[in-house]
């Protein structure tokens, strides 16, 4: 298949035809799914580099499973948001044991600028990232996939593998916390 | 629940201005993110090849390819079964096999006489 004809094919048909030993499906996929994967890590993580790590590993798994892909079930992009997912939580708890263990040693001084450095800098989006690390991480996802990443409530369910109800409290959870410490950064700055 | 999810519109707005521009602000994945998954995929592909059973080349006699052509087996069955109902219907010679013919023979000449008959029955009546 040729690249520019990848375009016509859903993801499901370039899956296919990738087990089947096309080449410029892998190219056309990568390109079409390794994007959405980055930026929902990258919000997860807070690490360009890490995310990286996890958008390959999560890119190796969906090659994988290609053979035994079963069409017209969960959307790719929906499986790969949702691998995506479970490589960050475990990230994101291995650096939680670390922290626990480095308790008694002395702190090391904090390489992150400080919240009013970043509005200072008038940099909306690391602001906005340091909001969202402080939410709990079931919040944090709920809100990155449904007003970042733009999916509807039941593919953020599936992704999460809770009900849609549960989606709509923890993003509606999740949104007020967010206004709150936005809220306060400003408040912050303007004293 | 519904407590839950009251959001206060003012906050949602600004909240909005955040999200849009965050929005815009997607990473694109790097030179190197690319050919490292590129990578994976040609090794993952080789795999596949490699579990895929290659079909043993095969070289058929034009008997067996004829053999394979007609149905096999099954078909060879059915055959063999006709030919031995023929075999038995030739020595045996039962009665049916020429009774049926001749009842048939019958029937349609009762058939034609009853039309002969009726139209003369007609020209009797109008005449």
């Amino acid at each position: 298949m040729a690249l520019d004809q990848s375009d016509q094919l859903d993801d499901d048909a370039l899956i296919v035809l990738f087990a089947n030993g096309d080449s410029a499906a892998a190219e056309a996929l990568t390109l079409r799914l390794s994007p959405l994967a980055l930026s929902f890590a990258r919000r997860m993580l807070g690490d360009l580099a890490e995310a990286e790590d996890v958008v390959q590993e999560a890119m190796l798994r969906l090659w994988r499973i290609a053979p035994d892909w079963r069409t017209g079930e969960a959307k790719p992009a929906t499986w790969l948001y949702r691998v995506v997912n479970n490589l960050c939580i475990d990230r994101i708890r291995k650096r939680n044991r670390v922290n626990v263990g480095l308790d008694d040693m002395a702190e090391p001084p904090d390489p992150t600028p400080s919240v009013e450095i970043q509005m200072i800098r008038s940099d909306r989006m690391a602001a906005l990232d340091v909001a969202l690390a402080s939410l709990p991480d079931r919040q944090r996802q709920a809100v990155v996939l449904r007003h970042i990443e733009e999916l509807s409530n039941p593919e953020i369910a599936q992704v999460m593998n809770i009900s849609v109800e549960a989606v709509e409290s923890l993003t509606a959870r999740g949104k007020r916390t967010l206004a709150k410490v936005l809220t306060s950064q400003k408040e912050e700055l303007s004293s | 629940m519904t407590d839950d999810l009251k959001t206060n519109p003012e906050a949602d707005l600004e909240l909005e201005g955040f999200f849009q521009q965050a929005r815009q602000d997607t990473p694109v994945p790097s030179a190197d993110l690319l050919s490292r998954i590129a990578s994976d995929a040609a090794m993952t592909q080789a795999k596949f090849a490699k579990e895929i059973p290659q079909a043993p080349d095969r070289r058929m006699s034009w008997w067996a390819q004829f053999f394979e052509d007609i149905g096999g087996l099954p078909a060879l069955g059915g055959l063999t079964a006709c030919a031995c109902v023929g075999v038995y219907l030739g020595f045996v010679n039962p009665e049916f096999a020429t009774t049926w013919a001749g009842w048939q023979e019958d029937v349609e000449a009762d058939g034609v006489m009853s039309h002969a008959l009726l139209g003369d029955v007609y020209w009797i009546e109008e005449g």
